[in-house]
């Protein structure tokens, strides 16, 4: 039964050691953008980034209000 | 001679067209149609008991915005080979990507969610255990995945479409006035009581079905998997034409059911709708209700594909429908612990549903604003479309619908995270 539950544990640490080997060589392939940076491009990208920001806090914000019983 | 070899070789023309249409079709009607997934249905039957036929040609304008958006996948998915997934990894390195990524895995999780909802209410209403439902479905889908041949897949999924137009006849039988479907689908018209807060709510919410970020993904990734070529677009463009077609024709009859026999009547989903239409006429009720299943299930097979072809095109997995399991193992591993992680929870004693349900809106619309700017900066990188780019015309097209779109969308997010915050218009 331990031989079992050790063989079970070993492949999970394969599986998960799997994952995290993909999730990091993913990272270092596309780790700089190949769209040339132009003017439009740069504008487009903060936008998104301050709307996301904008409607993450907002969404927060509903939670923690939420939470509170207001 | 000449005249009759010159009609001969036209319709030889012809005729290989329409085969080759009939080889390349299936990416745009199969995700159009899956379009009018479970919130979909949900949505257009609300419209018709609340505002009866007035707001059928809201939905007929929403045709081509949908075609315009999906179109461009199909150009940048034919012209790539690449999944919009991995499009936005390479284009705009690994934050964006990431972003991307993770944000779609959970909105096509919670959608699945919506649409084991939609299909557990739909058979309930004959009777079936959601337990029996929630098996069969799981069977079934995998069943449609295990061919190892992409064209199986989408012959399956081409057939649950045709199921999907089951509200044509359905529609047909109840005999609804021509006249005031062709006047209502034509002219634009405010509905009687002017314009009001629930109004505005209920065409924000037609508007965040019409376009919902795993439909880009998805497309893009079965243009791939189809091994579509730059000379297929046409073909492509035509597909999804038709595609854009049948939703519009699929909303516009349950409007026309649920507007002449439910209007007034207060209704919450398309389940209580096929309900409530029993005892008024039993079939059309009957119809309804497996239309909704359809819906839920043809929802279900595309997001959940959506998420596995993501995956493995980031981690660079085998992810193809004409992959044995042995040979994508990753990818068809995602694509059964999405399905059975979506089940699941339906299956939970009083797990929050409504709570999801709204939940996936506000999510969604995180994610859609961001899918469809990288689509457009895609569209517009010379460097990668060549002379497939976005013309100036279609960029101003384009470019007005995604802003109309994001606007709206994020104002029917917002509306659901805060439900009084339209409350000011009337």
């Amino acid at each position: 039964m331990s031989i079992k539950i050790n063989r079970l544990s070993e492949q999970f640490k394969n599986i998960f050691r799997v994952w995290i080997q993909a999730i990091k060589d993913t990272d270092a392939k596309y780790k700089k953008p190949r769209i040339k940076m132009t003017l439009g491009v740069r504008i487009a990208l903060i936008g998104l980034r301050v709307y996301l920001v904008l409607l993450i806090s907002l969404s927060f914000f509903k939670l923690f209000m939420t939470i509170s019983g207001h | 001679m000449g005249f009759f070899a010159k009609i001969y070789y036209r319709f030889h023309r012809v005729l290989r067209a329409i085969q080759l249409f009939l080889m390349i079709a299936g990416p745009g009607i199969i995700v159009m149609i899956a379009d009018n997934d479970a919130g979909g249905i949900t949505t257009y039957s609300v419209t018709g008991s609340k505002f009866g036929y007035s707001l059928m040609w809201f939905l007929v304008l929403l045709g081509p915005v949908a075609y315009c958006v999906q179109e461009m996948t199909v150009r940048l998915g034919a012209v790539t080979k690449r999944g919009h997934a991995e499009a936005i990894f390479d284009a705009f390195g690994s934050f964006w990507g990431w972003f991307s990524l993770l944000d779609l895995v959970l909105t096509d999780w919670l959608t699945m969610i919506t649409e084991f909802i939609g299909m557990t209410a739909a058979m309930s209403i004959f009777h079936v255990p959601p337990i029996v439902t929630v098996l069969c479905v799981w069977s079934l889908m995998s069943f449609m995945v295990l061919q190892g041949k992409y064209w199986t897949w989408e012959k399956m999924a081409l057939f649950f479409c045709i199921i999907n137009l089951i509200y044509v006849p359905a529609a047909i039988m109840i005999h609804p006035s021509v006249k005031d479907i062709l006047y209502n689908s034509l002219i634009p018209h405010l509905p009687k009581g002017g314009f009001s807060s629930e109004l505005f709510f209920l065409l924000m919410a037609n508007i965040g079905t019409t376009i919902a970020p795993w439909m880009l993904f998805f497309q893009q990734s079965t243009v791939v998997d189809k091994k579509m070529q730059e000379k297929d677009i046409p073909y492509g463009r035509v597909d999804t034409a038709f595609g854009a077609v049948a939703t519009v024709l699929v909303a516009v009859f349950l409007i026309a059911i649920t507007g002449k026999l439910l209007y007034g009547v207060p209704i919450e989903s398309a389940a209580q709708a096929a309900i409530k239409l029993m005892p008024i006429n039993q079939w059309v009720g009957t119809f309804v209700a497996i239309g909704l299943f359809d819906a839920g299930f043809l929802g279900a097979i595309c997001i959940s594909l959506a998420s596995s072809w993501a995956w493995g095109e980031v981690f660079g997995w085998a992810h193809s429908l004409n992959h044995k399991v042995r040979e994508a193992p990753w990818f068809y591993a995602y694509y059964f612990f999405d399905l059975l992680l979506a089940g699941t929870v339906v299956l939970i004693p009083r797990a929050p549903l409504v709570l999801i349900t709204l939940f996936v809106q506000v999510i969604a619309v995180t994610l859609l604003p961001a899918a469809l700017v990288f689509l457009i900066l895609l569209l517009n990188d010379e460097e990668t479309m060549g002379k497939y780019k976005n013309t100036l015309l279609e960029n101003i097209l384009n470019i007005g619908i995604v802003v109309v779109l994001i606007v709206i969308s994020t104002a029917y997010g917002l509306g659901t995270l805060f439900p009084n915050m339209f409350n000011w218009i009337k």
